[in-house]
């Protein structure tokens, strides 16, 4: 169900759209159209892009087509998303111990809007890390 | 080198000697040590007087080999003599040799001096005075305190919320006719900045600058700097009225945003005066919950004010408390009223919403 999200196609797409969003929150979500659990993620990001599209702009990307970024922002899970504000990224606090990204397929809209929620006045007030309402710890166990 | 010399660092005693100056009786150390102490301390260091200096004499620079005049031409590139004179007009030598800028006296301004209004000081400190903040939390508890009980009272402390919003949407739109779309209030004040400042700045050479004075002393300024410059202080005036005020973000605001901002407010004002026509109660909540919803979905987040509900554990039956203001939630969870473990909340606008433990909402992020 992602053929409403707007895909990036290079890498210069990816940067262009992390440094023009002036007051917008920039979720990139990084895997595969196929991977079942890029799909997942997908249906939610898209059920939530009408919601957030006030405080955020939501991009996937294919990382094999584009590969720029798999090294820097150890992108080795089939699904990731990562947040940025004015060309910085922002830290999430979830408390899997990762704070760079979600890397799991994430299935409850209102979880998701809440977290992009978080994001957006924490980058608003300068935050580097902020934290997310939930604790996805107990959840999600490797 | 001789071993008195060496720096130390003991900032306190130093600064006390530097005080006293060459009082000869400090009861530490002995004298000797300490005289010489005090000429290597950093605080004098620091503090060289760069007024005093012996110049050198102008016939000793004469002597160095300057030319009166070149050729004005090589080819296009035009020659300056080898001379000091413009220089000269700038500064001075000192016997050392070293350079001394000449200070302008006349060229000391200070903003803020001669923003003052000193015709109008005793009225600005008496409005001060009113707007001192226990008035305003008073208010608050109030319209908490009854909030369901009368709509009445809690219509007149929207009234005077709005007064200082009308104030601030009043500010917003003298400031957007400074900015250009899709420019943030900072990136205005650059642009001003810039121009007002002509060109360059540092960079220039010597003689570049001593020609802008020339010419400069004939005509002030160009019109547009001049422009530039009543805007730029407009607009950095404004944007320290929000400082003053606590919004510390009003340098990231866009034009777009202010944009929305007015527009919001103004949708808001008209959707009052007609509500204010409606005289039944019933009809009247309907038409502000459809209000907020509608807000809550086109408006930027940080106009809405989210308030909390909480209940201690996290099961369907059990007792609510609230709602409070994401103030008031910050400072009890401050003061340590959700204990350990935290407590669950959830935002009262969204109907749907999960309710989250407290310790991992940062409520300072909503105020």
């Amino acid at each position: 169900m992602s053929y409403m999200l707007p895909h990036l196609f290079n890498g210069w797409q990816v940067d262009q759209a992390i440094l023009s969003e002036e007051d917008k929150v920039v979720v990139i979500r990084f895997g595969h159209d196929w991977d079942p659990a890029c799909m997942k993620m997908d249906e939610v990001l898209y059920k939530v892009a009408e919601k957030v599209k006030n405080f955020a702009a939501i991009y996937l990307v294919d990382i094999s087509e584009v590969p720029d970024f798999n090294k820097m922002y150890e992108l080795y899970d089939p699904c990731t998303v990562m947040f940025f504000y004015r060309n910085k990224h922002i830290m999430i606090d979830l408390g899997t111990g990762n704070n760079n990204k979600i890397n799991w397929p994430l299935d409850d809209t209102q979880e998701f809007i809440d977290i992009v929620e978080t994001v957006y006045r924490g980058a608003r007030k300068g935050r580097g890390l902020v934290i997310s309402p939930k604790d996805y710890s107990t959840k999600y166990r490797y | 080198m001789p071993v008195k010399k060496k720096v130390k660092f003991d900032d306190k005693k130093e600064y006390k000697r530097y005080k006293k100056d060459s009082d000869e009786d400090s009861d530490i150390g002995d004298d000797d040590d300490t005289k010489q102490k005090f000429k290597h301390t950093l605080e004098s260091d620091e503090e060289d007087d760069t007024e005093k200096y012996e110049e050198l004499k102008r016939e000793v620079l004469e002597d160095i080999g300057q030319e009166a005049k070149t050729s004005e031409f090589d080819d296009q590139i035009k020659l300056t003599p080898f001379n000091m004179r413009e220089e000269l007009e700038e500064g001075n030598f000192d016997r050392e040799g070293y350079f001394h800028w000449k200070k302008d006296k006349s060229e000391i301004k200070d903003a803020w001096l001669e923003n003052i209004d000193w015709a109008n000081i005793n009225t600005f400190k008496k409005s001060q005075d009113l707007q001192k903040p226990s008035k305003n939390e008073e208010e608050e508890n109030e319209e908490d305190d009854d909030d369901d009980e009368s709509s009445q009272s809690e219509t007149g402390s929207i009234k005077n919320g709005d007064d200082e919003e009308k104030e601030k949407i009043e500010i917003f739109k003298k400031m957007l006719l400074f900015l250009k779309p899709g420019e943030t209030i900072l990136k205005a004040i650059k642009r001003l900045g810039n121009s007002t400042k002509s060109s360059g700045g540092s960079s220039q050479s010597a003689s570049q600058r001593w020609l802008k004075k020339k010419t400069e002393s004939q005509q002030p300024l160009s019109e547009k700097a001049k422009i530039d410059k009543e805007a730029l202080e407009k607009l950095t005036g404004f944007a320290n009225k929000f400082i003053d005020k606590g919004f510390y973000d009003i340098y990231e605001e866009t034009y777009d945003s202010l944009e929305k901002k007015i527009k919001n407010f103004e949708d808001k004002l008209s959707q009052q005066s007609s509500n204010n026509f409606d005289m039944f109660a019933d009809e009247m909540e309907e038409t502000e919950i459809q209000a907020t919803t509608s807000k809550a979905e086109s408006a930027p987040l940080e106009d809405v004010v989210v308030k909390w509900i909480y209940k201690e554990s996290n099961t369907e039956d059990a007792q609510i408390s609230g709602p409070f203001t994401s103030q008031q939630m910050l400072e009890k969870s401050d003061k340590g009223d959700f204990k350990d473990t935290g407590v669950w909340c959830r935002r009262v606008d969204d109907q749907s919403g999960i309710f989250y433990n407290s310790k991992r909402i940062d409520f300072d992020l909503y105020t």
